[in-house]
């Protein structure tokens, strides 16, 4: 659909001009830490939108990206343009290692199994002392030094850059995945697995590329996130994390490519206006999560894209058609 | 990609041979034994719960068979999953309506096209073209196939929306696009009354005469049987009863016993629920 | 040799104690097929509203128990009526999202609320700890025990011998033949949600009384309660008290003899192991049976 590949390239073109509209250090700081969750929420869209399995656990390869580029950048001495992909790359091998375990499993069970291996890498993270410096972190993983040179603006401004085209890859690796062949049988194995298979869609081999491109994208995340707060420690795999993910892609609509992007864009303004109550934020989160599956299951996306959903006259469970985009 | 071992001209196209299949102890199918040739339409009929349906299920890949071979095309293809089987050029549908039911009715069949637009992950994410051209021949005759079952109205109407009889269409045109070698339409024309029984029936002899040669049908409309089938089998409690042309089928007392008779009250789910 | 007594010990009790925190999860989803991730939120909720009721207003113990099981089950019920009814019948996807919004709520009102300090139920019992040659226990443990032990046979007991049981059955097995018999379903589902709420809350507030209320802990609760559904085979009565046995077992033994800290891990490798070479629980047989 040529709608949402416009609104892309709009969103795309107004992002790039932004830092020189925009010199104040505070809100690009805010707008790195936007990009950042588009790529996670974009990249856990791939699956609770593409598989359609949900997952618990995605800050596994958020964590392992991060803990891979502090590593390489601290014991290594690799700057960051090698860090970051590499950490992309090491997430996804866990991916598809992960992948070829959890993807056998479906419903509950899928949830559970995810949840359980982000659980395993935390303690491991915070146990295995030699590698990670336990509960400590990692500190000091370093800046590029066009960053230090640049002062407190321009440093912004080029984190601002390269978090611009960490998302720019991103969308356009997930954009190019959901339009194949790939991201078509993905979609008929989640709209109906029996018939998926009855045109001769293989359901495993089709998840898991879209998981393995999903660990790859938390990945790159999760290494430039190491990077830009200088420090990792075992609160990577933390839940809240997971749950800023779960309620973007929710709230901006799963099976979307745009739906996420708005949930993170939205979802980091709210919790920055909410930054002093991180209580009160997160009950707001779970009301919004029970709201959103109550009365909007498509969320932003579907309310724009037909009547809202309190006008339709049955509780058709979807009604959102470019999520396939078979075109 | 497809096995290019055509079989030679009297070797049936489908053979099965004495497969069975219990359930927790219960024999739903017993050494039953099944051909189609090449250029033929078989109709497989019976009462609700003689097995017509966990055939089709075990000669598909969805249940493996206890006991018993399947062949297609002179290769073996019990033991192979589902999708394994349909790459082969062994398609079929549900008895339950099953289409992708978010997605529009050219995005179904776009979809059911899935074979002919593979692509290796270099094209996926770095050289589109030979993929992009697959894919215009893909939506080319997808129009083709929903003008041809009558749906170019509803070309762009979500499943979802669509009224049953144009639903079963739909699932004929997803099976269609899949470019089987041999269809298996599992009671297609269930649930459509009488004059959409009767289009249906016109669109699967426009199909049978334009788009597959060979035809596999579990259906119970006796008429549309009667006037598309090559051949036809009876199944009653999990064993073929007999086989014949519709002629002798029609004049077959076992036939009549088993419709009429105490087969008839023999309502077993043995053969249901494969769908979900 | 003493030392893997009193481990043995340990983990038996700690394992009676898993068995009960899983009991309400493994009734919703034997019964209801509804994976509530709001369990854990349930069980701590259990234990904090008893802290209010005893710590803050003063109540006897016993009194306070039979009012906050009263109160969740009002809850559980509510949830039932108001959200999970409205998706019935859509799929899994909807009810784990459901209750997972809902346990980001819960466990976030309550620490909002309440703030992040463990809260200490007054325990029913106190006094010297009994020893057994050379296995030391409190008295308060061996208490919990029976009445987790009470709990589990009570909740049984329930389902297999009452007409709401029976109904409950007879609804989860086919709730088109139940409403047409006479059954008010929408009632049984309530009922049956209720239940499980009233059982997480009861072992989250005996449990309270023995360590202490957090109202953070709902996370873990719900985990290591998968942990011993899975094991055990979800929907299981027997498979949970099984679940809860080994898990309880393993971590003491591994705790004592390995490391501390990587305790938790245990339950995760199992799950994992369990989910990809048995996933119908380590006693199938059973997991037929609610």
């Amino acid at each position: 659909m040529t709608g949402e590949r416009s609104s892309l390239l709009f969103v795309l073109v107004l992002a790039a001009v932004f830092p020189f509209a925009v010199q104040n250090p505070y809100i690009l700081h805010l707008a790195v830490i936007a990009g950042i969750y588009v790529v996670l929420a974009t990249s856990l869209n791939l699956i609770v939108g593409y598989v359609g399995e949900f997952s618990l656990g995605h800050t596994a390869f958020f964590g392992i990206g991060a803990y891979a580029a502090a590593l390489l950048s601290t014991a290594a001495g690799l700057p960051i343009w090698l860090t970051v992909p590499l950490a992309g790359l090491l997430a996804g091998l866990f991916g598809i290692v992960i992948g070829a375990i959890t993807l056998r499993l479906q419903g509950p069970y899928f949830v559970i199994v995810t949840l359980a291996f982000a659980e395993v890498l935390r303690i491991v993270a915070t146990n295995w002392i030699g590698l990670t410096n336990g509960p400590m972190g990692i500190a000091g993983v370093p800046q590029p030094a066009s960053v230090a040179a640049a002062g407190i603006v321009g440093g912004k401004q080029i984190y601002y850059f390269m978090a611009a085209g960490m998302v720019a890859v991103s969308l356009y690796l997930a954009w190019r995945l959901v339009r194949s062949n790939s991201g078509r049988a993905a979609v008929a194995v989640r709209e109906n697995r029996f018939v998926a298979q009855s045109i001769g869609v293989d359901p495993f081999l089709t998840a898991m590329h879209v998981f393995t491109l999903s660990a790859v994208l938390a990945g790159f995340a999760g290494g430039f996130y190491a990077h830009y707060v200088s420090f990792v420690g075992p609160e990577v795999f933390r839940f809240s994390f997971m749950a800023s993910m779960i309620i973007m892609v929710l709230m901006g609509g799963k099976g979307t490519l745009l739906g996420p992007v708005l949930g993170a864009v939205i979802v980091v303004g709210l919790e920055e206006y909410l930054r002093q109550a991180q209580e009160l934020r997160l009950t707001l989160f779970g009301l919004i999560v029970m709201a959103v599956v109550l009365f909007a299951p498509n969320g932003l996306m579907g309310l724009l894209a037909r009547r809202p959903a309190w006008l339709a006259r049955r509780a058709a469970p979807a009604l959102v058609s470019n999520q396939g985009e078979p075109a | 990609m497809r096995p290019e071992t055509t079989a030679s001209p009297a070797a049936p196209l489908l053979r099965a041979e004495r497969l069975s299949i219990t359930f927790g102890g219960i024999k739903a199918v017993t050494d039953f034994d099944l051909t189609v040739g090449d250029g033929e339409i078989v109709s497989l009929i019976g009462p609700n719960g003689a097995g017509k349906t966990t055939c089709f299920n075990m000669l598909t890949g969805f249940y493996r068979p206890t006991g018993g071979t399947a062949q297609f095309r002179g290769q073996v293809i019990t033991g192979l999953k589902p999708h394994a089987i349909a790459r082969r050029g062994l398609v079929r549908s549900f008895q339950k309506t099953s289409v992708m039911k978010n997605l529009t009715v050219f995005e179904n069949v776009v979809t059911g096209h899935y074979l002919q637009t593979r692509q290796s992950l270099m094209q996926t994410f770095l050289f589109e073209g030979a993929s992009k051209r697959a894919a215009e021949a893909a939506r080319q005759r997808s129009a083709e196939i929903v003008q041809l079952l009558g749906l170019g109205t509803r070309s762009e109407t979500p499943a979802h929306h669509l009224s049953c009889g144009d639903l079963r269409l739909l699932e004929v045109g997803v099976a269609l696009a899949a470019r089987p070698t041999l269809l298996m339409l599992d009671e297609p024309a269930a649930g459509l009354n009488t004059a959409e029984a009767n289009a249906f029936g016109e669109v699967l002899r426009t199909i049978v005469a334009t788009q597959v040669r060979s035809l596999l049908l579990v259906e119970h409309n006796m008429g549309l049987v009667m006037g598309v089938s090559d051949r036809i089998v009876v199944m009653n409690f999990g064993r073929k009863l007999i086989e014949g042309t519709p002629a002798e089928i029609l004049g077959s007392d076992e036939v009549r016993e088993a419709y009429l008779g105490k087969g008839a009250a023999g309502k077993g789910a043995a053969g249901k629920g494969a769908g979900r | 040799m003493n030392l893997a007594l009193q481990f043995l010990a340990n983990g038996l009790v700690t394992g009676a104690f898993y068995a009960l925190s899983a009991l309400g999860l493994t009734l919703i989803f034997g019964l209801m097929r509804v994976v509530n991730f709001a369990h854990g939120e349930f069980f701590m909720l259990g234990g904090v509203l008893g802290w209010v009721a005893t710590a803050v207003l003063g109540l006897d113990f016993a009194t306070a128990f039979v009012l906050v099981v009263a109160a969740m089950g009002v809850l559980g019920w509510l949830v039932d009526r108001f959200m999970i009814e409205r998706v019935r019948g859509h799929g899994e996807e909807s009810t784990i999202l459901l209750t997972i919004g809902l346990s980001i709520f819960l466990a976030n009102a309550t620490l909002y609320l309440a703030g992040p300090a463990p809260m200490k139920v007054p325990a029913p019992l106190t006094g010297k700890p009994l020893f057994l040659g050379p296995v030391v226990l409190t008295k308060s443990r061996l208490a919990a025990v029976a009445v987790s032990v009470v709990l589990v046979l009570g909740a049984y007991l329930v389902i297999h011998r009452t007409r709401i049981g029976r109904a409950m059955r007879a609804t989860f097995q086919d709730a088109m033949a139940a409403k047409l018999s006479g059954i008010r379903t929408e009632r049984i589902f309530a009922a049956t949600f209720a239940l499980g709420t009233m059982l997480a809350a009861s072992a989250g507030m005996l449990l309270a009384s023995i360590y202490s209320a957090q109202a953070s802990v709902g996370g873990l609760v719900s985990l290591k309660a998968f942990v011993v559904v899975i094991l055990g085979g979800m929907g299981s009565f027997p498979g949970a008290i099984a679940g809860g046995l080994i898990l309880g077992l393993s971590e003491a033994f591994w705790g004592g003899y390995v490391s501390t800290g990587t305790v938790d891990i245990v339950g995760f490798v199992m799950v994992i192991l369990i989910l990809l070479f048995r996933p119908r629980g380590l006693f199938s047989l059973n997991a037929q049976r609610a």
